[in-house]
């Protein structure tokens, strides 16, 4: 690297603590930005990463205290500014993307107002000169002008309103675009559509960004140099190729390894289906207004799958593809118009109560977020010893004994049974989830996107749990995801469903390998993965070479060895 | 023990010893007055407090401290049974129709929006027209105008519940909607249901008070510390301790209610253990 003059942003010693506590949430934290320059700053929930850089606008919470450290903007000091310095700063000099495209634009506006409002603020323009850069900038990123100006933010989906989002910031032409997570909400197929646009845009307006992320593969493919951030402190930075080449710190290297990986196929004994869905069919009916229903929405189209003992298979898709549906349907949360479900052979929603209850006692499912799926208000014993409650002719004493054998089978210990959930992290609670799931020795376990809402490192160690505990008890399992990386880990087989169908299945090795259908394809091309490199570093893999890869390739920024 | 006596907290016990002592003096009230309430005694009408009666005497000279003695006694299960059967009753139909939705849901709420439509004291006014201006009366009316509101807070809390995945997760084990029910959404209401009900406590010893005030509520000679209020408007310039030592009671049972009501939804909560 060259040594230039004046950087655009230098945060020097930069120390943040909640205020009341004095608890240190950001610590020490130095860095620099030039003009231009992609920056990644990577770490886990709680490590500071956006409240660093929120101080970089003044915007930290008032609960937070700036207690050490300088901040400068182009030369200038951020925290020794007047508000009002700090307003002409905000959006006109230091844009900011939001994580949630949903909540990030005024319900109540139209978007043609929306988008104004920062050129008002901020230049002298006149209303038709407005208009234009406004048209102009629409166009810029893919959305019919026209149309869009006076709609409201709830027409459009979410990529669509990150897209708007990032029209609006790039109107004033920043120098620097923070972006907070800009792209974890979205679909993976959007996902990209939407980064590249944002990566475009900031290299047309020479912005530098600033991009605040868990998404080691996302960082790592469009940014130049990367920030590791850990409980507030600053690990490791450095060029993004070298850093992943040959991570220094230990925590970068447990980050990297816990990047999920595809592990070895496994043969599966052919046996008669453990669970067979046939032309499965759930429509939801809309709204029920006074006066009877109104036309439903249909949200699956007749699925088949059958599901092997001892399988593991995962279905994946976009959001409104019918996976959770489906797997809600299976589960018997959902009421299924039409088409059956038979389980070891029986057939389900008959009048036979038996066969009902044989299925809920051997089929469990694990939520997605622990925080929602674990009554707060119930100790962790009795939320694991709950299951047994429809389990016959069992003592306290073996009840007891159970509920510990179970902790212990995921990872806590009997002291962990008198605990509240909201005591216990994320991955304790979902350990829990899991405990509670698998008590009863289920033959058949769903599992709804079980490990989403966690952290990377946290995640890897869940993954290595469930895939274990199948191992260990053999069930059957349906694997509900959108993450492609964490479903060539643990999936034996894969379904791609999209808008209530499915378009594809097949081993996963197959299906990530020799995709099919123009869907698939798109979902891996979309998505970057990171590859062990032997030697504790990881690089860049593209799992799908196509036209869009090469021309991201040709996107990236100057100074990227390879 | 002394894990409790930590996470004792001071609302707990400053509450406590408020609304314990007011129990003690209206338990004794029941055996044993300085005075005989209902005696008359001409030779000492509107004694100042002090002296021979502490609290001083009303205009036909019956002793107040005894009187509020035996008040306490009334006026607080009047308080408590409107309060209790509203609750429960709310409570019910609130889980019901929050959890069953659908035509029952349309139906019970319906109904309960009309009522809610009256203000409290008018339909209170109008029930105890049909039930009788007595003391079963006014728990009856008092019951009726607050059940509307418990259903909605209950039924607010349940639809919001009933999205959460532990429901699901309920369903998915095998346990039936009544378990569910009872064992994890009525359980999550209750904080939201302490503080409604604690509040509704002191309105209804107000509600019994202003009753009282228009005399719809406890027939005289009998005292509650809502009639012994009303009945000291007429002499307030010239005797004030008629209307102060009432009031007084009144305020102090809301604070200690109050208080009480804060300190158990905490504790009720687990969330909320251990942030003191």
């Amino acid at each position: 690297m060259s040594t230039p003059a004046a950087p655009l942003l230098r945060v020097q010693d930069l120390s943040l603590a909640v205020a009341h506590s004095g608890t240190r949430v950001v610590d020490r934290v130095s860095f620099t930005l030039q003009a231009g320059e992609l920056v990644g700053i990577v770490g886990e929930s709680g490590s500071g990463k956006t409240l660093a850089a929120r101080a970089i606008m003044g915007l930290e919470p008032p609960a937070i205290r700036r207690i050490g450290g300088e901040i400068e903007f182009a030369g200038r000091s951020v925290p020794a500014m007047t508000p009002a310095e700090l307003r002409d700063l905000r959006g006109a000099r230091v844009g900011m993307v939001f994580q949630e495209p949903m909540t990030s634009l005024n319900p109540a506006m139209r978007v043609g107002r929306q988008l104004e409002e920062g050129l008002i603020r901020h230049t002298k323009f006149a209303p038709d000169e407005r208009r234009r850069l406004i048209a102009e900038m629409l166009l810029r990123v893919g959305i019919d002008a026209d149309a869009a100006l006076q709609a409201y933010p709830h027409e459009f989906s979410g990529g669509m309103r990150q897209r708007i989002m990032l029209a609006s910031v790039m109107l004033l032409k920043p120098a620097l675009l923070l972006a907070d997570e800009p792209t974890t909400a979205l679909d993976a197929v959007v996902q990209r559509e939407v980064i590249e646009l944002m990566v475009g845009l900031a290299r047309d307006h020479a912005t530098a960004v600033l991009m605040i992320s868990h998404d080691l593969a996302m960082v790592a493919r469009y940014t130049q140099r990367v920030i590791v951030m850990c409980r507030g402190e600053i690990v490791e930075q450095g060029p993004t190729e070298q850093l992943l080449r040959q991570p220094q710190h230990p925590y970068t290297r447990r980050l990297l390894a816990a990047m999920p990986r595809r592990s070895p196929a496994r043969a599966v004994a052919a046996a008669p289906p453990l669970v067979d869905v046939r032309q499965l069919v759930v429509d939801y009916g809309s709204r029920r207004g006074l006066f009877g229903k109104g036309p439903g929405k249909r949200a699956l189209h007749g699925i088949d799958i059958t599901i092997q003992p001892r399988e593991v298979v995962a279905v994946v898709g976009g959001s409104g593809s019918g996976k959770t549906t489906l797997g809600r349907a299976i589960a018997g949360l959902l009421q299924p118009s039409a088409g059956e479900i038979r389980f070891d052979g029986q057939r389900l929603g008959t009048t036979d109560a038996a066969v009902w209850r044989d299925y809920r006692l051997n089929c469990q499912m694990v939520f997605q977020d622990p925080n929602s799926s674990l009554d707060p208000r119930m100790s962790v014993g009795a939320l694991v010893g709950e299951a047994l409650r429809q389990v016959p002719g069992l003592s306290r004493a073996q009840r007891q004994a159970r509920i510990v054998e179970s902790l212990n089978e995921v990872g806590l210990d009997a002291g962990h049974a008198s605990r509240f959930p909201h005591e216990l992290s994320g991955g304790q609670r979902q350990r829990v989830a899991i405990a509670r799931a698998v008590i009863r020795r289920p033959r058949f376990v769903i599992a709804d996107e079980p490990v989403s809402a966690l952290d990377m490192t946290v995640r890897a160690q869940i993954l290595e749990l469930f895939a274990a505990l199948q191992e260990r008890h053999g069930f059957a399992c349906m694997f509900v995801s959108h993450d492609l990386a964490v479903v060539e880990q643990v999936a034996d087989r894969v379904i791609v469903m999209q808008d209530g169908r499915i378009v594809e299945q097949g081993s996963r090795d197959a299906v990530f390998d020799q995709p099919q259908h123009e869907y698939t394809r798109r979902l891996l091309s979309a998505i970057p993965a990171l590859q062990a490199s032997g030697d504790g570093g990881v690089r860049l893999k593209w799992r799908i070479e196509d036209a869009g890869t090469a021309a991201a390739q040709a996107a990236r920024p100057l100074g990227l060895i390879g | 023990m002394k894990r409790f006596k930590r996470r004792l907290a001071p609302n707990a016990w400053i509450g406590g010893l408020i609304v314990g002592s007011l129990l003690l003096v209206a338990g004794v009230g029941a055996f044993w007055t300085p005075y005989d309430p209902l005696a008359l005694n001409f030779t000492a009408q509107l004694a100042p407090p002090g002296g021979d009666y502490w609290l001083g005497t009303d205009e036909f000279g019956r002793d107040v401290l005894s009187r509020l003695m035996v008040g306490a006694t009334t006026s607080a299960w009047i308080s408590l049974l409107s309060v209790g059967c509203a609750v429960l009753v709310g409570t019910a139909l609130g889980v019901l129709t929050g959890y069953l939705r659908g035509a029952v849901d349309r139906v019970i709420m319906a109904f309960n929006d009309a009522l809610m439509a009256f203000p409290g004291i008018l339909l209170a006014l109008g029930l105890m027209a049909v039930l009788g201006a007595n003391r079963y009366g006014i728990i009856g009316a008092l019951a009726v105008a607050y059940t509307p509101s418990v259903l909605r807070v209950v039924r607010g809390s349940v639809l919001s519940l009933r999205e959460r995945e532990f429901i699901d997760a309920s369903r998915v084990m095998g346990n039936s909607g009544l378990f569910t029910m009872g064992r994890h959404v009525l359980p999550n209401c209750v904080a939201p249901l302490t503080v409604l009900a604690t509040s509704m406590f002191g309105w209804a010893l107000l509600a019994e008070s202003a009753l009282s005030f228009l005399g719809l509520g406890v027939p005289p000679p009998a005292p509650t510390w809502g009639n012994m209020l009303a009945a000291s408007r007429s002499h307030f310039d010239e005797a004030v301790w008629l209307g102060i030592f009432p009031g007084i009671c009144i305020s102090l049972t809301l604070l200690g209610i109050n208080l009480l009501g804060d300190a158990l939804r905490d504790r009720f909560d687990p969330r909320m253990r251990g942030l003191q």
